[in-house]
């Protein structure tokens, strides 16, 4: 069933589109109803991979996916603290042989206060967490803990910054605000101030995707991560299933925001243009508009699934 | 084109906008709530995911039903939308039990492996 439009002059115009059938409109929700299957096949795998993820796939002590059968009465230890020495806390370790040399000590030093030593005797633990205070350093005996996947706020399985992110969903969020003012001015008529709500969300979105690049660029080569994160102390995507399923999800909702954003810019380009957009004629903006918000909704609950679960 | 005098269309505008920047206040305190409710239940898996889920799920339907004005649309969005939602999660549900319901033990190949070569 169709719905006529009222007369071009009509004051109630501009907001009657809304629940109009054209072929644009059916075209995008259409799309949108594709990339809700896209999405929750994502979502959807992502569970079930953690559902049936073996209740010792992760550690504190171990990389992911190590057999910890031969390895269940050992213990680690836990660097906090590399003292105002980091070489000396670093050739106790070399000195002790629980290191492959002087390269991986120095990295470990890095990751302190989450240094993790693993594959030790009570006994020897105790020994090294001596000699680490000796060297003004501090250290503690941290007990094998394994886990089905890596809980949020584990500092020793996940390297996932929850506080960062949260501020970027925020972010996102309030992108989507400027983008319905955006087609609420232009449904008045309000050309400039539509084009500068376009702007506005072009540069709010455009900062979401530069924070998500920061955080990749993070997580894959400035920090350090304990060996329960990533054997290489690189959160890459092949170092886990964690990890590739998070690069999977974050990376191709953030390819999604990248389309939006360049979306967003041309209509913006065209929005400059005198009688580009009118109270009457504004369908592109509400159709970016649309695959805007849907941006935003996945997001939230891709924040959810991945970040804070 | 259809010009309104100021004052009129600067009441108008701002009737206008009043939804979303409710929508949207009501966004930031539900990712503030979000955000402090995973701090404080994080050792509590079942309360932390049924909590979660629920406060995301009104996020996002708050983000439907105004930004993406799906409470002025017709049936036809809906017919269209929901088939696909329903699917997918039909979808999961059922592969779910085929992956994560199945007896796992990780100590059980390696005891198997023991007993094979009976060390």
């Amino acid at each position: 069933m169709t719905t006529l439009a009222p007369p071009l002059n009509s004051p109630s115009r501009s907001s009657a589109t809304v629940g109009l059938v054209t072929p644009g409109k059916f075209a995008i929700w259409l799309f949108l109803a594709t990339e809700v299957m896209f999405f929750t096949g994502l979502i959807g795998s992502y569970i079930v991979f953690r559902a049936g993820s073996s209740p010792r796939a992760y550690s504190n002590l171990y990389p992911p996916a190590t057999d910890l059968s031969r390895t269940r009465d050992t213990v680690g230890i836990v660097i906090e603290d590399a003292g105002p020495d980091p070489d000396k806390v670093a050739f106790e370790l070399v000195d002790a042989h629980v290191v492959g040399g002087a390269e991986e000590a120095k990295r470990l030093m890095d990751t302190a206060p989450h240094g993790v030593v693993g594959g030790l005797t009570n006994d020897k633990a105790a020994d090294l967490v001596h000699k680490i205070e000796v060297a003004s350093g501090h250290a503690r005996i941290e007990p094998l803990k394994t886990q089905k996947w890596p809980l949020p706020y584990d500092d020793l399985t996940n390297p996932l910054a929850i506080n960062l992110t949260a501020a970027n969903t925020f972010v996102l969020i309030c992108s989507s605000v400027t983008m319905a003012l955006a087609l609420a001015a232009i449904r008045q008529g309000k050309r400039l101030k539509s084009s500068m709500y376009l702007l506005a969300t072009i540069v709010i979105g455009s900062l979401f995707v530069g924070v998500q690049v920061y955080e990749y660029n993070s997580l894959m080569f400035v920090h350090h991560y304990p060996v329960g994160i990533s054997p290489t102390g690189h959160f890459r995507p092949d170092v886990s299933l964690f990890a590739s399923c998070f690069f999977t999800m974050t990376g191709f909702h953030g390819a999604h925001v990248t389309a939006g954003v360049i979306a967003l810019i041309l209509i913006f380009l065209r929005s400059l243009v005198l009688g580009g957009y009118s109270a009457q004629n504004h369908a592109p903006i509400e159709m970016v508009g649309l695959y805007w918000h849907f941006v935003d909704l996945v997001w939230i609950i891709l924040f959810t699934i991945v970040y804070l679960i | 084109m259809n010009h309104a005098p100021d004052a009129v269309a600067g009441v108008d505008h701002d009737e206008h906008r009043s939804p979303y920047l409710r929508a949207w206040a009501a966004l930031a305190v539900l990712t503030l709530v979000e955000y402090f409710y995973a701090s404080i239940f994080r050792d509590v898996l079942g309360v932390l995911v049924i909590g979660l889920v629920f406060w995301a799920a009104v996020k996002a339907g708050l983000v439907g039903w105004f930004f993406m004005h799906l409470n002025q649309e017709r049936a036809w969005v809906y017919l269209l939308i929901g088939p696909a939602c329903l699917l997918a999660v039909l979808l999961v549900l059922a592969v779910y039990p085929d992956v994560a319901m199945q007896p796992v033990d990780g100590e059980a190949p390696n005891a198997a492996q023991a007993l094979k070569t009976g060390s």
